[in-house]
């Protein structure tokens, strides 16, 4: 799963989803891709998930590219224990996805079977999205 | 090279809100300068707008402007859309006369199904579907053709690799790659399970044969 090598700090703020992604707003590396419509927290095993929808789905032929990466760590207490006693532990690594954020591409297969392996992919995340095309900006 | 005509009104207030108000009621906030002219804000209506920009020529269409019974002869840039729903939210007027040269963005079409995709399951990834060209503004090609039927696994197709149109000057690095035949991941790793597989079968009998060698 995706989760970065080392940080400088083990724990971060929980921090605000406000307003439209400031960039990476459309498709640029493939010829189709799943723009996120919602704001929301994509964790790694979802990021892994919706991948591996997309390539079960293209099988053979197709190429992918992520252009998300899990950098935020979130923590969690443990069960049954009280509130205090400080912050939990990182237990999980999101990516924090604003509303018009293309989050994967894909290339190298017919429209309707990208459009099938990015319905699938959106399945597998918690946030609505939608699928788009390369354009001439 | 189509042409449309476009109302445009002046005097609209500047600044976020009221601009949000004027896309309320269906126009989209512009500018119109050049030609050593001052800027004038203006605002054009939603739906007139992108009947403009949906022809085949696409946002290279020549846009005679209409504003306070003047017209100008302009080209339409710097579109900036809504994240998710792709509306215009705001779009530059460039006054450009009819002899100028102008650099503008044509898109690229594939021509042709190379033989790699059909007889051994290559994948064509676009590296850029547009070219920067420089054009008189009457002459802005719709879009430029290329002919990938030739390519191979491994071939790309590049700028240098273009037709030469009359009039038509490519603005982008020759070297620039514009598609490349590859083939996909899955069927690399095949390729190499197989290799591996032979290799393996290759191994076994001389072990087997040294085996016996060394019982005799």
């Amino acid at each position: 799963m995706l989760m970065p090598k080392r940080t400088k700090y083990r724990k971060v703020h929980r921090g605000r989803m406000r307003g439209y992604a400031k960039g990476g707003t459309s498709v640029t590396f493939g010829d189709y891709g799943i723009q996120a419509l919602e704001p929301g927290h994509i964790t790694a095993r979802q990021i892994e998930s919706a991948r591996i929808a997309i390539t079960r789905t293209v099988r053979r032929g197709g190429k992918v590219w992520i252009n998300i990466f899990p950098d935020k760590p979130m923590t969690a207490k443990p069960a049954e224990t009280r509130m205090g006693s400080g912050k939990g532990n990182p237990e999980f690594w999101v990516a924090v996805v604003k509303p018009g954020r293309v989050m994967m591409e894909l290339s190298g297969v017919t429209e309707d079977l990208a459009r099938e392996a990015i319905r699938k992919a959106g399945h597998k995340l918690p946030i609505k999205t939608k699928f788009v095309t390369r354009e001439i900006s | 090279m189509s042409e449309v005509t476009l109302q445009a009104e002046t005097g609209r207030v500047t600044g976020t809100r009221p601009s949000r108000r004027l896309r309320r009621r269906g126009k989209v906030p512009a500018i119109l300068y050049g030609q050593g002219a001052e800027a004038v804000s203006i605002a054009v209506s939603a739906r007139d707008l992108r009947n403009a920009l949906t022809t085949d020529a696409g946002i290279n269409v020549l846009i005679n402007l209409v504003v306070e019974e003047e017209t100008h002869t302009s080209l339409a840039r710097q579109l900036q859309r809504h994240p998710t729903r792709g509306d215009i939210i705001h779009l530059d007027f460039v006054k450009i006369s009819l002899t100028d040269q102008v650099d503008s963005v044509v898109s690229v079409d594939l021509i042709g199904d190379p033989a790699a995709i059909r007889e051994m399951g290559g994948i064509i990834e676009t590296v850029t579907n547009m070219v920067n060209v420089r054009t008189l503004v009457t002459s802005i090609p719709e879009s430029i053709p290329v002919d990938i039927s030739g390519l191979g696994v491994g071939d790309s197709s590049r700028v240098s690799d273009l037709p030469l149109l009359e009039g038509v000057e490519y603005l982008d690095d020759p070297d620039l790659p514009i598609v490349v035949v590859h083939l996909p991941a899955a069927v690399l790793a095949e390729e190499e399970e197989a290799l591996e597989g032979e290799a393996a079968e290759g191994e076994a009998p001389a072990d087997a044969e040294g085996a016996d060698g060394a019982e005799a």
